[in-house]
């Protein structure tokens, strides 16, 4: 089962993997990214990104979709992370009853969209106009959807997120 | 309940405290001792921590280097219990380990967790990547 699919524009990084990995107790890690899939060196620091004892794979959405929706998942508990609300959106849909909730932590800060596009709906969260899509079109998908930066923090349910941003 | 301190010479300890506020939010779980920034003995801090460990309690002090003179007074102030610690040579993967554990704290856990600390600590090469990425399709053994 995904426990949650963290939408953070760092992917794997050593506080995510491990922090997040002691809080939801999890074993394996699935990235979900394109770019990250085919650039051998990327994968290289993402591997080494990934805390001792825990399992990395890097796929495309659709590919991890598909590991997600494998049997073999269902009993296990798996972090997930794409790099952008589109990503995540299209991996909760191609993995319907398998992912429990979405963290829309860090995004958008690095996406080389025109800044005068994006919504900022918090400091850490800058949403081009697709992006913008995604997340309503995420906040209907029947799971839980918020912003939680760190373990300690409060979880904030995205559509108020939005809501506040009054878009 | 678990309690950690952290001495050094100087602000280190603050710099641990600051990094565990980025890494994992919960640098007040952990209290800090930045001896010799001002005219101040830390020695009282260090026997109240002590003392502050009560007997269901699990204890921890962090110092930075062995043989110095922080390592020494907390040396001379550490009881003769079974339930506090001191760990010197601190570095970051071990604290946050220590930090973020429910395993109990005794000494073959600190050990095993000094170890684990241990092997952080090297020269970095790039490795080669695992070729067989396998494309879009495959599980590569991620479920074994």
């Amino acid at each position: 089962m995904i426990v949650q699919i963290r939408v953070d524009d760092r992917l794997v990084h050593g506080q995510v993997a491990l922090v997040w990995s002691k809080e939801l107790n999890t074993t394996r890690i699935i990235v979900a990214n394109k770019h990250a899939m085919e650039s051998d060196a990327l994968r290289m620091t993402l591997q080494m990104g990934t805390p001792v004892g825990q399992k990395l794979i890097v796929k495309d959405v659709a590919g991890a979709s598909r590991l997600a929706s494998d049997p073999r998942a269902v009993d296990m508990r798996i972090l997930a992370l794409t790099n952008c609300v589109r990503d995540a959106l299209e991996f909760v849909k191609g993995a319907p009853g398998r992912i429990e909730t979405v963290n829309v932590a860090n995004v958008g800060r690095f996406d080389k969209s025109d800044p005068a596009t994006k919504v900022s709906l918090g400091s850490t969260i800058m949403l081009n106009p697709d992006e913008l899509e995604a997340a309503r079109e995420l906040c209907n998908q029947g799971i839980p959807v918020y912003h939680q930066l760190i373990p300690s923090d409060i979880k904030t349910p995205l559509k108020s997120l939005i809501e506040r941003a009054n878009k | 309940m678990k309690k950690i301190l952290i001495a050094t010479h100087g602000y280190l300890a603050d710099g641990f405290k600051s990094s565990l506020a980025i890494l994992s939010g919960k640098q007040d779980s952990a209290e800090y001792v930045n001896a010799y920034v001002d005219e101040s003995d830390y020695t009282p801090r260090i026997r109240a921590f002590v003392e502050s460990v009560g007997p269901d309690d699990e204890g921890v002090i962090f110092t930075d280097i062995y043989g110095g003179s922080v390592f020494q007074k907390v040396v001379l102030e550490m009881p003769v219990r079974d339930n506090i610690f001191h760990v010197t040579g601190v570095n970051l993967g071990l604290v946050i380990e220590v930090l973020l554990t429910s395993e109990p704290i005794t000494s073959d856990y600190l050990e095993s967790v000094i170890e684990m600390a241990r092997r952080g600590m090297q020269l970095v090469i790039p490795q080669g990547v695992s070729s067989a990425r396998g494309g879009s399709d495959s599980a590569d053994g991620f479920f074994d």
